[in-house]
């Protein structure tokens, strides 16, 4: 066997500790001194938490981790029955969707977020019935299809697309026994397959119409003993494919193909100590291997519902009864740990405020200002709000934007043309905008800036288009917005900004990129909104907040908006400041403390210790 | 079972909530400290870990009233030149979803 100094020309490093990694050190080998351990770079799968549902339903799913859908099932909410709700995953926040046209649960469904089919399940309102139900699902409305040519339930398992599908087994209409019978759907009329090779139920699945696996399951009334068996279809006939390590069924999965499928929780067999498992399985076209990650919770009995579009990328959501089913939980296969974004509780300011600024970045941010005549600063460095030296005008309703250490102050709520900067010590006038007016947007350095938008009663009513350049002693008027607008947001660089929501006076969604000279339109948010605040780059911005969506966080890339982990409380005429994966909002409207810190998806390179097994 | 429960907590800052907090449980803060919570072990023991005592939906949304119902008592107590630099105009009523 080859040597690792024959293979990389070096010898095995010997560290004191481990190094800063990179994914250039994936494959690499160094031995950790201190812990006495061999270290590498290396594939792993894991699980980890997704972002929460606010529906506590269990439901079938289908499409992506970052593309998902879960829809039907049962709602534990009153009146504790089967339910027509439907909500989209875009591997951030869940947002609900029309309802679906029945309510079922005991339903499962396949294909993507724009093209899903679902089928089968049980009627409510008790006393439930099974049915032979089909609805699709084409991104924006749920439509009925051809009832299947039987009924059934028991979450049948199910793979393929909307319109190349396949389903076996599940639980027949009258008695529950589990049931043996193939269909297929081209998307028009359904066809029967040749039987499953034994009557079974509570399978997971995986593949395609015409190259599927189907796993575990139950060959009896559900409740009873589970069974190992796998067998694999290619479009005609059933054979056997590589048994599990252990029998188990409730698995209602289906990520991968019949060569690379990834299964994971179910119920395991008789004398297992615990009703669910938190196992994760792979199979590679002839054995299955439990692999060392486990999902955060046990899902199962009630929908262990995994989708995904491989072996090395999934969800699950919907499952595991009352107390699991609005979780989520993401799979994926890499040499990265990922931590998912969300909002956290931060440490409150010291002076309650609204109408305030921010301005620098998280862990050197700053606050300042507030309506109707606060002049107080305070110094954010990450864990703590230290009180700065104060405004020498206060005001609120102002922009600000640049750094800790050098930010810009800019109008006010009566009208001002005040402008202040500020060193990291003390504030200072400088050179007046050209126009005073409060509720405008900035974005910049304290050396190259740029203020946009804002009001000025009584005229225009509508609020100004009015853009102004700093250079860090006076303002130069550029080109207006298109849209005139005011309490908006913004973020971005002088010669890249971005402006987006505000009121006009209705709140408005509109988007709108700067280069340093003129405006031109970006993707609209997906929603009006006003007072919402911004950060981030024109490129990669975040906006959250705002007097019309309250607790509604949007990313930008550029080209348009999708929606990220929502803030805690509601919030308007505050401040925002800091990047896309790092942000911070502080104050609120009535005046508050509270501040809420943005973190967004953080991906880690992670060694994995070597072991002999 | 209903899919939410209410309480009200007082927001001590950082730590309060955590990011792990709210990719395990649904949290949405109202007026008044009052928090609705997902209906979960882990919301309910959440609720429980931070002093907040439990209200059925009714008395939630009557403690939220009482407190926008002051902010906008002070609204209207206020001159036309005020009200018109006020920041978000009177304050809106905030009913529980």
């Amino acid at each position: 066997m080859a040597t690792y100094e024959e293979i990389y020309g070096k010898r095995v490093e010997v560290l004191d500790a481990d190094p800063t990694l990179t994914s250039a050190y994936e494959g690499q080998v160094w031995y950790n001194s201190t812990t006495g351990t061999l270290k590498s770079v290396v594939s792993f799968g894991a699980w980890r938490a997704g972002a929460v549902r606010s529906n506590v339903t269990t439901g079938g799913t289908s499409g992506t981790q970052t593309a998902g859908l879960v829809a039907h099932g049962y709602d534990y909410g009153p009146p504790d029955q089967s339910t027509n709700l439907s909500e989209e995953y875009n591997g951030y926040a869940w947002t609900s969707t029309p309802n679906c046209n029945t309510s079922r649960y005991q339903t499962n469904q396949t294909g993507t977020l724009t093209a899903t089919l679902s089928v089968f399940g049980a009627l409510g309102p008790p006393p439930y019935s099974t049915c032979a139900k089909a609805e699709s699902y084409n991104g924006s409305t749920w439509s009925n299809e051809t009832d299947a040519p039987a009924n059934r339930a028991g979450s049948v398992p199910m793979v393929g697309s909307e319109t190349a599908f396949l389903a076996t087994g599940g639980n027949d209409t009258t008695s529950g026994e589990p049931i043996d019978t193939t269909f297929k759907w081209d998307g028009s009329s359904w066809t029967t397959g040749t039987s499953f090779p034994a009557t079974t139920n509570s399978m997971g699945a995986a593949g395609t119409q015409t190259a599927s696996i189907f796993y575990g399951g139950s060959t009896n009334a559900p409740g009873s003993a589970a069974v190992s068996t796998t067998a694999v279809y290619d479009g005609s006939s059933w054979t056997t494919g590589g048994a599990l390590p252990a029998a188990s069924r409730n698995w209602g999965g289906k990520s991968g193909t019949s060569t690379a499928a990834l299964a994971a929780t179910g119920t395991p067999g008789p004398g297992s100590p615990n009703p669910f498992t938190n196992t994760t399985m792979t199979y590679d076209g002839t054995s299955w291997t439990i692999t060392p990650a486990t999902t955060v919770v046990a899902y199962g009995g009630a929908g262990a519902n995994q989708s995904g579009a491989s072996s090395t990328s999934a969800f699950i959501s919907g499952g595991g009864g009352s107390s699991n089913a609005t979780k989520t939980e993401e799979y994926d296969f890499g040499i990265n740990t990922i931590t998912n974004a969300a909002w956290a509780s931060g440490t409150a300011i010291n002076t309650p405020r609204t109408g305030l600024s921010g301005a620098g970045t998280t862990p050197a941010g700053l606050v300042f200002g507030g309506y109707p005549t606060n002049n107080e600063s305070e110094e954010w460095n990450g864990s703590t709000w230290t009180e700065g030296n104060n405004l020498n005008t206060g005001r609120g309703s102002a922009c600000g934007f640049g750094t800790q250490t050098a930010a810009v102050m800019a109008g006010g709520h009566d009208q001002q043309t005040t402008t202040e900067k500020y060193d990291g010590t003390d504030w200072t006038n400088s050179g007046a905008l050209g126009t005073g007016r409060r509720y405008l947007a900035g974005a910049g350095t304290q050396t190259a800036g740029v203020a946009f938008g804002g009001y000025a009663p009584p005229s225009p009513p509508a609020g100004f288009g009015l853009t102004e350049e700093f250079d860090g002693s006076s303002w130069t008027e550029s080109g207006d917005l298109s849209t005139v607008r005011f309490a908006l947001g913004g973020t971005g660089t002088q010669t890249a900004a971005l402006a987006f929501g505000g009121a006009t006076p209705p709140a408005v969604n509109s988007t709108e990129e700067y280069n340093g000279s003129s405006w031109t339109a970006g993707g609209n948010m997906v929603a009006v909104n006003k007072s919402n605040q911004g950060a981030g780059t024109q490129t990669a911005g975040l906006t959250f907040g705002g007097a019309s969506t309250g607790t509604q966080t949007l990313g930008y890339d550029g080209t348009s908006w999708s929606i990220r982990p929502s803030l805690a409380t509601g919030r308007s005429y505050f401040a925002g400041f800091g990047t896309d994966t790092a942000a911070i909002a502080a104050g609120n409207n009535p005046a508050a403390t509270t501040v809420e810190e943005y973190t967004g998806d953080v991906e880690t390179v992670t060694a994995q210790t070597l072991t002999t097994s | 079972m209903a899919h939410f429960i209410y309480g009200v907590a007082t927001n001590t800052g950082k730590g309060f909530f955590t990011a792990n907090d709210r990719r395990a449980f649904f949290l949405r803060g109202y007026p008044a400290d009052v928090w609705m919570v997902g209906n979960t072990v882990q919301g309910a023991m959440w609720l429980a870990e931070k002093g907040g005592r439990e209200k059925t939906k009714a008395e939630a949304q009557a403690l939220i009233d009482a407190e926008v119902q002051a902010a906008q008592a002070t609204y209207d107590a206020l001159s036309d030149e005020e009200k018109a630099t006020r920041p978000g105009g009177r304050p809106a009523d905030v009913i529980l979803p």
